[in-house]
């Protein structure tokens, strides 16, 4: 299962991937953002929109080749 | 941390568990419930959940978490019971006992137990139970009179009715809000149930998020949101897998949202999956 998410820590935008694999959960922080995007969750649309729509974008890729995948093996 | 749980607790019952170990668990007393709280026949208490409307699936402001998690949609539930806390080791032994039910193992690797050869070591009898699977999960719930929430349920209890990202409303998560971030190491990987008071949910509920995932009744369909029925919606008649909810004690920072959903085979037993239970508030 692909998910993603965001978080906001003083000085910068933390995206990450997460992928369960089996019962191993595989996180991968791909983007930082730096400061002016630090902002608290609910501002992050409002200030960093391109990045977050290539973000989803990855997301979506990822998610789509996952539905692809037979999971049996994949496990 | 525990002496806090602890003072809530009196008495204190000893129980001689399945394995001959005498450990301690303590129970709460009706006298201490407040009035939205009831026992479980297990001893557990229970958090009512007043019937109504609430908003599922992620936040409309935000556009992470996974494609399963959409659409936002509104959900009508009756009003139901569900535990206040994550079911416990201690509470755990005691279905154990009365039932003969095999005990919490990993399915494949023996380093990822904490109870050893069936016996539960005293000291994990207030940390949630894991390495259950689904069927552990859901035979446990009937013998306490109860059954596992829906995932509706689950993330109405978990977020209330105003649409926010963590169980405690919309503030980053901390460690002052649930166990997360962390490596297996044994039994220090979790903490008791119930410590994360400024981690609670508007109804009360703690380790909503962190700690350990959680199975719910539901099978597991990816596009369900889409397509589920806005009146207590208890998912697909059938799949291969199935929910969990909650986030495990191993998930950092960006991976802790109320809406998050994951699916899991239900013979899956694993070390960083656990359970809580639910019933009906009336008789229909």
């Amino acid at each position: 299962m692909v998910s993603s998410g965001w978080a906001s820590c003083s000085t910068s935008l933390v995206m990450s991937l997460s992928i369960f694999i089996g019962d191993e959960l595989f996180q991968l922080k791909l983007v930082q953002v730096d400061s002016f995007c630090g902002l608290g969750v609910q501002h992050k649309e409002e200030t960093c929109p391109k990045k977050i729509n290539q973000f989803v974008w990855l997301r979506d890729v990822l998610w789509q080749a996952f539905q692809y995948t037979n999971r049996d093996e994949v496990v | 941390m525990m002496r806090r749980m602890c003072g809530l607790v009196l008495p204190l019952v000893v129980l001689v568990g399945f394995s001959g170990i005498v450990f301690l668990v303590s129970p709460l007393q009706a006298a201490d419930l407040t009035s939205s709280e009831q026992l479980g026949k297990d001893g557990a208490p229970m958090m009512f959940i007043p019937a109504g409307p609430f908003q599922m699936g992620v936040t409309k402001w935000a556009r992470d978490g996974g494609r399963d998690e959409y659409p936002s949609h509104e959900i009508d539930l009756p009003d139901y019971y569900i535990d206040k806390y994550e079911v416990t080791n201690g509470h755990y032994l005691e279905f154990i006992r009365e039932t003969g039910h095999r005990a919490p193992k990993h399915r494949s690797d023996d380093t990822k137990d904490l109870w050893q050869d069936g016996l539960m070591p005293e000291s994990i009898a207030l940390l949630p139970v894991i390495n259950v699977d689904w069927f552990d999960a859901k035979a446990y719930c009937e013998w306490a009179g109860k059954r596992l929430p829906t995932e509706a349920e689950w993330e109405k209890a978990g977020k209330g009715t105003d649409d926010r990202r963590f169980p405690w409303g919309n503030v980053e998560p901390t460690h002052k809000h649930l166990n997360f971030n962390q490596k297996w190491r044994g039994e220090k990987t979790l903490v008791p149930v119930g410590i994360y008071e400024p981690g609670k949910s508007p109804y009360g509920l703690y380790d909503m998020a962190g700690n350990v995932w959680e199975w719910v009744a539901d099978w597991y369909d990816v596009a369900y949101y889409s397509k589920s029925p806005r009146v207590n919606p208890k998912g697909p008649d059938q799949g291969k897998w199935k929910v969990l909810r909650s986030s495990g004690w191993q998930v950092e920072t960006p991976q802790v949202r109320v809406f998050t959903r994951v699916a899991s085979d239900p013979y899956d037993r694993n070390h960083s999956t656990g359970f809580r239970c639910a019933m009906n508030a009336s008789k229909s």
